[in-house]
């Protein structure tokens, strides 16, 4: 698809779309090489009508934001047509390890660089054919669509949030999320985005089980506050409420170290124009302790079916 | 049988692989390839590393695989970071540190994998320090093991290493002052981000180079929060389990520069 033939790119949906590789793990997919007797089914079920919308809507291209491709200096798109290779998650190697092959739009990632810079960005493109891509892109792409077949692009987080302050970047991800959706309506793609973040993530020290990673009598909810704040921001996505959610937003990072940090949900809410409609709930659950929703902003419907 | 261990401190950022684009890269690489050459004065049999870019969370992790082979391509770096390992692991250490940090209660897995992502800091400061291969072990850093845990883990990586003949280096890779640039830089015009973090890593550089151990333990809790210091010098804490930190012991500055803002040195423990 070249951009000259295109005039009609638009964002069909966002999704808040977790990556904790234990949803991979509980599936049992060929590419992932541990193997396991299931865990995590209410999250993982969630998805599934990801899955459905995916096949539904035929999109042109899944562009995700993780916060796992943490970056120093700006903020990174992929940018070589076709990665592959093994991606190890350091932090759980006995629960992921997971052969991985995708196609990169490139060209929407080129725009997306351009488009970024022209708001002020510190942009780069990775052009680098060996590069191993990181778990929480991976996994929001294999829970989101299975069969690979259809196009991504991945853009890494910039860290400044974490090393400096939380407040630090938050108006960068606004513009991150601008220049996507410039780029979208510029290449004419049909796009789908994942925010690839999990909501509250203060979790365990300790792996509850070493023995069994998916034992379900060990899960539970970090805690009842941890729990509470879920709920009290899914809610207010639930009702489309985003300007009590942007002005909560500090609070909830601060008191539940919440992943949103990493900036996925404020760049997709930007690039999708901070639609107040309801989102879509499709499920919640804990990973290790941390709070996890799967949720759909479908502009196409414009909103709660 | 007779056990030795020496002790050092090396930066981990792939710049140093690159002496050309900066005379502080070049400087702490060659300070690194002076250690080396240390190492093998010493007679050195082996490296024990804890890497500040090595994270756990889940409890501590120990790599276990006999050969670890590969190549990394660094997520920020990736433009000239492509970097070919292949380490030798002293499968007999990396068992005693497990064991010893079962005797410690704490949680610790072993690391057995192909394409297990092997830390960038790591990577750079065995191509520097390791140019014949010398078996090495590898500690993770865990991130909710805080100061004083972490002073306990290096203390058991000295029993673990005193198990074993020979002289045994422990090398910390981690940097000093933390605050990098957050935008494009010309690598020719590096330098330390912020003067009152040169200030402080010179002031903390000073008191190590004298092992004046009290004045390091005054300063540290300052440092860390004024100069936003790589994992809160756990790699000090490290050390200091491990036995470099006591009176009549210094490490010595063997380099300091910059690396994209922030600050980095090259030490070697007083023999
Ligand atoms: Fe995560």
């Amino acid at each position: 698809m070249s951009t000259s033939q295109k005039s009609s790119g638009k964002i069909l949906s966002g999704w808040l779309a977790p990556h904790p590789p234990h949803l991979v793990y509980g599936e049992n997919p060929p590419q992932n090489e541990p193997k396991s007797r299931g865990g995590w089914e209410g999250l993982r079920f969630a998805y599934d009508s990801c899955r459905k919308s995916m096949k539904t809507l035929k999109p042109d291209v899944i562009i995700v934001h993780s916060p796992h491709w943490q970056t120093v200096v700006g903020h990174h798109v992929l940018c070589v047509p076709k990665l592959s290779g093994l991606s190890v998650d350091p932090i759980f190697p006995h629960l992921f390890r997971y052969h991985f092959s995708m196609e990169v739009d490139c060209e929407l990632s080129r725009v997306i660089h351009d488009e970024g810079r022209a708001l002020g960005l510190t942009m780069k493109k990775m052009e680098n054919p060996e590069f191993r891509v990181d778990y929480g892109t991976i996994v929001t792409l294999h829970m989101m669509n299975p069969d690979w077949d259809i196009p991504v692009v991945a853009i890494s987080a910039n860290n400044s949030p974490y090393f400096y302050d939380d407040d630090v970047a938050q108006e960068e991800f606004l513009k991150l999320g601008t220049a996507t959706q410039k780029a979208i309506e510029k290449t004419g793609r049909r796009a789908v985005l994942a925010a690839s973040c999990t909501l509250s993530h203060l979790h365990f020290a300790k792996e509850p089980n070493p023995e069994l990673p998916e034992d379900m009598s060990r899960e539970h909810v970090m805690s009842q506050s941890q729990y509470e704040w879920d709920m009290k921001v899914i809610e207010m996505l639930r009702r489309g409420d985003l300007d009590s959610y942007f002005k909560c937003l500090p609070a909830f990072m601060k008191e539940t170290f919440a992943e949103v940090k990493a900036g996925s949900l404020t760049w997709m809410l930007a690039a999708m124009g901070v639609p107040k409609i309801p989102a879509k709930f499709h499920g919640y659950g804990s990973v290790i302790g941390t709070g996890n929703a799967v949720m759909e902003w479908d502009l196409g419907a414009g909103g709660l079916k | 049988m007779s056990s030795k261990i020496i002790y050092a401190w090396v930066p981990g950022l792939p710049h140093l692989l690159k002496p050309e684009l900066n005379p502080h890269y070049a400087e702490l690489a060659g300070a690194c390839k002076v250690l080396a050459e240390d190492f093998k004065r010493q007679n050195v049999k082996r490296i024990l590393y804890y890497s500040t870019q090595w994270l756990s969370v889940l409890g501590q992790s120990v790599q276990m695989r006999p050969e670890v082979k590969g190549r990394h391509v660094d997520e920020n770096w990736y433009d000239f970071a492509s970097l070919d390992f292949n380490f030798k692991t002293d499968t007999a250490l990396a068992a005693k540190l497990i064991d010893e940090s079962r005797d410690m209660g704490l949680q610790v897995r072993a690391v057995d994998y192909d394409g297990f992502p092997v830390d960038t800091g790591t990577i750079v400061a065995n191509r520097l320090i390791n140019p014949d291969n010398l078996p090495t072990a590898m500690y993770s850093c865990c991130v909710y093991s805080d100061y004083a845990e972490t002073i306990k883990i290096g203390s058991l990586a000295k029993k673990a290493s005193e198990t074993l003949d020979g002289v045994t280096a422990v090398v910390v890779v981690s940097g000093l002052s933390g605050r990098y640039f957050t935008t494009e830089i010309d690598w020719r015009e590096d330098h330390i981000r912020d003067p009152k973090d040169d200030e402080w890593n010179k002031k903390f550089l000073a008191a190590l180079n004298e092992g004046n151990w009290s004045a390091v333990k005054n300063m540290k809790a300052d440092y860390c929060q004024a100069a936003k210091v790589d994992m809160g010098l756990k790699a000090l804490a490290f050390l200091e389990g491990a036995g470099a930190c006591v009176s009549g012991r210094s490490m010595k500055t063997r380099a300091y520069g910059s690396v994209y803002g922030t600050g980095a040195a090259v030490m070697f423990g007083s023999i």
